[in-house]
């Protein structure tokens, strides 16, 4: 009877265990871009060029991966729903769209075009330009 | 020597092919007068909705690429797969790696025309329903798809907005058999683009 019970708490405590894993992995959100160790530092002609040269290896490169962007600002776009910065690429064909998370929003109020700044995001790939989303300013303090 | 410089350039030339329209749209600023006025943006909003028992989904890109000409009404729209942002993390992963398999297929792309351009007028403002048909490639299949559209003209500035259901099966986009009646077997994608005169 007590080895039964004993049974019964354990297969109870696995259920909610498993629960309460699948409950926080079905809610789990995406890692601050901030947070995490680019994989890559690049300038941004040199990440543009890359694709332009060869885009399947570059996809392969740093598709999915966080990289860490420097370049210089060419302007800052802001709507309800979107934080845009473009890098330039030293390219008429394009350069590096660095789409903001929301919760690093603010830091673009520090940007002006001209400016030198590293951006780490996660790239998605390139159209005309890279696109990087999730991003956040490199050292936001500097 | 001469070989490989050959080589290197066949590999342009298939580069510059294969980026077709848009590419070629931007090659043509300033031969204007051989072309027609195209309009163009690299943020174009595309999203898709999924609503279903098991679980609502949806997920928006900001950084489309389309191309309209304003004289014969082709049209291109260009999207990064993994541009995709999804609230949920989960969810993303699962759509990137097990149904659109975007590192296989990275870019979705739209090619077509709006088959009724002679009412829209460019230089006049004005709200206009038109009709849009082309292929729709995604996952490596591509499909016949017709929609209608709306092109805004305000003070210059064009616009353009349609709504559109497509099959997950046309796309051979496949859902495992657990969880296959709880989630939808359509997906309706809505597309917004602010364009800019291409100069």
């Amino acid at each position: 009877m007590k080895k039964g019970k004993l049974i019964l708490l354990i297969i109870v405590a696995a259920l909610i265990g498993v629960a309460f894993y699948g409950w926080k992995e079905y809610h789990r959100q995406h890692p601050d871009t901030a947070t995490i160790v680019a994989a890559f530092s690049v300038k941004a002609p040199d990440m543009l060029k890359a694709f332009q040269d060869d885009e399947n290896l570059a996809n392969h490169q740093y598709n999915d991966k966080v990289v860490a962007v420097s370049g210089t600002v060419l302007k800052v776009e802001r709507n309800d729903s979107t934080q845009t910065v473009w890098l330039d690429g030293k390219s008429p064909m394009g350069g590096v769209i660095c789409q903001f998370e929301r919760s690093h929003k603010e830091e673009l109020g520090k940007l002006q075009p001209g400016q030198p700044v590293t951006i780490k995001g996660v790239c998605t790939g390139m159209l005309m330009d890279v696109v990087l989303v999730r991003c956040a300013l490199d050292n936001p303090t500097q | 020597m001469k070989t490989s410089t050959i080589v290197r350039s066949t590999q342009i030339k298939a580069l510059y092919m294969k980026k077709g329209l848009l590419l070629a749209a931007g090659l043509a600023i300033g031969i204007t007068a051989f072309s027609q006025q195209r309009i163009f943006t690299r943020k174009g909003q595309v999203s898709f909705y999924s609503k279903a028992p098991l679980e609502n989904i949806e997920a928006h890109n900001n950084a489309a690429v389309s191309v309209i000409d304003e004289g014969t009404g082709q049209l291109e729209f260009s999207v990064l797969m993994k541009g995709f942002e999804f609230e949920k993390a989960l969810q993303q992963e699962h759509f990137n790696e097990d149904y659109v398999e975007s590192s296989k297929f990275p870019k979705a792309v739209f090619k077509g025309k709006i088959t009724d351009m002679s009412k829209v007028k460019f230089t006049s403002d004005g709200s206009y329903t038109v009709t849009v048909s082309g292929q729709l490639s995604l996952h490596g299949e591509t499909k016949d798809v017709t929609t209608a559209a709306t092109i805004a003209v305000r003070g210059g500035a064009v616009s353009g907005h349609a709504e559109f259901g497509i099959l997950l099966d046309d796309y051979k986009i496949s859902i495992q058999s657990l969880v296959k009646d709880k989630i939808s077997k359509t997906v309706k994608i809505v597309v917004n683009c602010n364009y800019e005169n291409m100069k």
